[in-house]
């Protein structure tokens, strides 16, 4: 997990002073003892709030941007498996910002960048921006699809929006490289990036080893947003443990002013437990997605099974991004905006 | 722990006299769980392979094709398991004796064929299948004396999970010796010439038109699919639903009682139809999906959100008394499988990180880790024949 000859000194305990090489992630750009919160992942709250960290084991943990960051009071959950939780309350003085989530451990100190934001407030209305399918790796057009993504993400900082959804296919074929290209470009992201993972990103368990979970919730003061997972949902239908965390996100949710899924691609017949869940017993008010390269029309305005409407957004390979209005009105689509030439 | 005191009790029983220790070796054999369960396994869908293990000793054996395979379901008589596996760009029906013999792949006319569920009698597999990754799901049922695929429930499109009716005690009971409207021909509900056993599906129906679509419980012959709802019945015996989404749905074992979940009541809940009405027997304010009928058909398994996570309870329908099988705060656990005998349910669980299959007793005591690896373990299915 170290960086070569990349040294920094951390205080532990309070008392020692150790030297240490940080790095964010691995060397490879794979998680390391910090598994969530993370640049895609990343968690944005109120000074005073606390959020959790889940980990490979546990360490001491401190925020850090520039400097030391705020003070953390942590408690410690055991979890299944290899993984603990801390819970970690901020500081009510916290400075709001951007900031690393670092953990120190005996070998070094694992530094998760863009992982934690600190907000004075949460505005009434504020702006989303919708990312999707820029297939870092491919070869569509004659310019490059990371110029293209590089493009779009500067469109994105320059949106004012209060933060980026990010809907799959990041890649072409899934590969670490291809991975690492994308987490690179989306690192120069000024706003909270949330991820999830498309059907072109699935290769072995890459994904799963550069973001952690496939499915997540968080909240944006009044509102729910659930990040979910629709790579292989026929086959995979009710036997994994998806639905379940879906019943449990969307339980969470359930007094927010909207409730917002978005994931990378939708079909009538994916998981029919997810769509019972998502659809049918407590219907989101909005599902946002990408995978069509294209924008939906009059006829593809909401799912078949009630009253959630749709917003898909083109491809961002094909140069494309859109922004959502959110507030006491709804969640309202603007239109497709391209915002990087293809040549 | 039991199991090793039970271990250690067979070794001292082997010294007394023969008669008695057989009797007592029999005993103690029933207090450990054994027998076969089939489930599939993998890394990720790709490679999720069917397999069996043998619930006594451990062994796995590989019996699947190991491409997405998925919902293994055994014959009546234990011999062959069906499950389906991703073939040609879509999902096939696979067909392998217990041992992993005599595997073959059913010649369907569908791409996506989903969810096998073999006949009382062994002798039919019916499936939901259709061409696209779309709602026009349609129910095929294969018999696999002709080899043929045959279309069940008329024209009728946008029917799901298909389950065959062990009895038609019930669907006679619902009004006993009245015509009701079946299709366009008037047929009696008492005659035994249409509904018998075999020929009888349940399954779940789309009503409604896209924006307001949701689901209903319907009966499904070769000729015709019906809703429930439509069988002109009191509203005391079946409800109206139309404005509610039915799911999972499980006739008992005789066919008297038929379970499903809906979300009338604010949430989903478990509800059960017997020829004395439909009763919600789960109320909870949290979640409750996936009955699953014990052999004796006295108890349900279900799955349940009321711990916080998704855990495994039983009800017993006809005081609604619930009692925990499998919970915990911090893990899920899911799909029971009853034993033949009904002593003891098998289940998937993440308790330990990754999801493995347990097996524990009805009342949620003497658990065992049945699997132990890397991969995904989902979907136990208890061989209904053999010991246990």
């Amino acid at each position: 997990m170290a960086a070569e000859g990349e040294i920094m000194k951390r205080p532990l305990a309070g008392l020692l002073l150790i030297s240490a090489a940080a790095l964010a992630r691995q060397q490879d750009g794979t998680l390391d003892v910090i598994v969530t919160p993370n640049s895609g992942v990343p968690v944005i709250l109120l000074p005073g709030q606390s959020f959790d960290v889940v980990l490979t084991r546990r360490a001491d943990l401190h925020l850090a941007n520039d400097g030391p960051g705020p003070a953390l009071a942590v408690e410690w959950y055991d979890m299944p498996g290899d993984r603990v939780q801390a819970r970690c309350v901020m500081d009510p003085d916290a400075e709001p910002g951007e900031y690393a989530l670092e953990a120190v451990v005996d070998s070094g100190v694992d530094r998760n960048p863009r992982a934690v934001y600190i907000r004075r407030a949460y505005p009434d209305y504020y702006l989303v921006a919708h990312v999707t399918d820029p297939h870092i790796g491919s070869a569509r057009h004659v310019r490059d699809a990371s110029d293209i993504f590089r493009d779009v993400i500067a469109a994105t900082n320059e949106s004012k929006a209060a933060f980026a959804l990010i809907t799959g296919d990041l890649t072409q074929d899934g590969t670490p490289e291809q991975l690492q290209e994308f987490l690179r470009i989306m690192d120069g992201c000024t706003l909270p990036t949330f991820v999830c993972p498309g059907n072109h990103d699935r290769a072995a368990l890459n994904y799963e080893q550069f973001f952690g979970p496939l499915a997540y919730m968080f909240c944006f003061g009044q509102d729910g947003y659930i990040a979910f997972d629709t790579k292989d949902y026929l086959p995979a239908d009710e036997l994994g443990a998806q639905d379940a965390d879906l019943e449990v996100f969307r339980r969470d949710i359930k007094a927010a002013r909207w409730s917002i899924g978005f994931t990378h691609r939708y079909e009538a017949i994916m998981g029919m437990r997810s769509q019972i869940v998502l659809f049918l017993d407590n219907p989101l008010d909005h599902l946002i997605f990408g995978h069509w390269h294209r924008a939906n029309d009059d006829t593809e305005e909401a799912v078949p099974w009630g009253t959630t409407p749709i917003t898909v957004t083109p491809a961002a390979v094909d140069g494309m991004m859109r922004l959502f209005d959110v507030s006491a009105q709804g969640v309202k689509p603007r239109p497709p905006q391209r915002v990087a030439a293809l040549e | 722990m039991i199991v090793a005191q039970v271990r250690r009790l067979k070794v001292h029983v082997r010294s007394l006299m023969p008669a008695t220790a057989s009797i007592l070796t029999i005993l103690l054999l029933c207090a450990e769980p054994s027998g076969r369960l089939a489930f599939v396994a993998g890394s990720e869908l790709e490679d999720q392979c069917a397999c069996i293990i043998d619930v006594a000793s451990g062994e796995i054996r590989r019996v699947g094709v190991g491409s997405f395979d998925g919902t293994p379901a055994w014959s009546p008589d234990g011999a062959a398991l069906a499950f389906e596996t991703k073939q040609d760009g879509g999902m096939r029906i696979h067909v392998v004796r217990e041992d992993g013999s005599q595997a073959r792949t059913i010649d369907h006319k569908y791409k996506w064929n989903r969810n096998p569920q073999w006949s009382p009698d062994g002798t039919k597999l019916a499936y939901t299948a259709s061409d696209a990754m779309d709602l026009a799901q349609r129910i095929i049922v294969h018999e696999f004396a002709t080899g043929l695929e045959t279309p069940w429930g008329g024209e009728r499109v946008g029917l799901l999970r298909p389950v065959w009716v062990p009895g038609v005690k019930l669907l006679y009971g619902l009004r006993p010796g009245q015509r009701i409207g079946w299709g366009d021909a008037k047929i009696t509900l008492d005659g035994l010439d249409w509904l018998e056993v075999g020929r009888v599906l349940l399954a779940i129906g789309l009503q409604g038109e896209p924006g307001a679509l949701t689901t209903d419980l319907f009966m499904v012959t070769q000729d015709t699919a019906l809703a429930l709802t439509e069988l002109g019945l009191p509203e005391w015996v079946i409800p109206s639903r139309s404005k509610y989404a039915e799911w999972a749905v499980a006739p008992s074992p005789t066919g008297s009682t038929i379970a499903f979940e809906s979300n009338d009541g604010g949430d989903r809940e478990i509800f059960v139809i017997t020829n004395k009405g439909t009763a919600d027997i789960t109320n909870h304010r949290a979640a409750d999906w996936n009955p699953r009928w014990s052999p004796d058909g006295d108890w349900l398994a279900f799955e349940s959100f009321r711990g916080g996570r998704r855990g495994i309870y039983r009800v017993y329908p006809n005081t609604a008394r619930v009692l925990p099988i499998a919970a915990a705060p911090d893990s899920d656990n899911w799909w029971p499988s009853w034993s033949p005998n009904g002593k003891w349910i098998a289940f998937v669980s993440n308790r330990t990180g990754n999801p493995e299959v347990f097996v524990t007793d009805a009342s949620g005591e003497n658990l065992r880790q049945l699997t132990n690896n890397t991969w995904n373990d989902y979907a136990p299915s208890w061989r209904p024949k053999g010991k246990s």
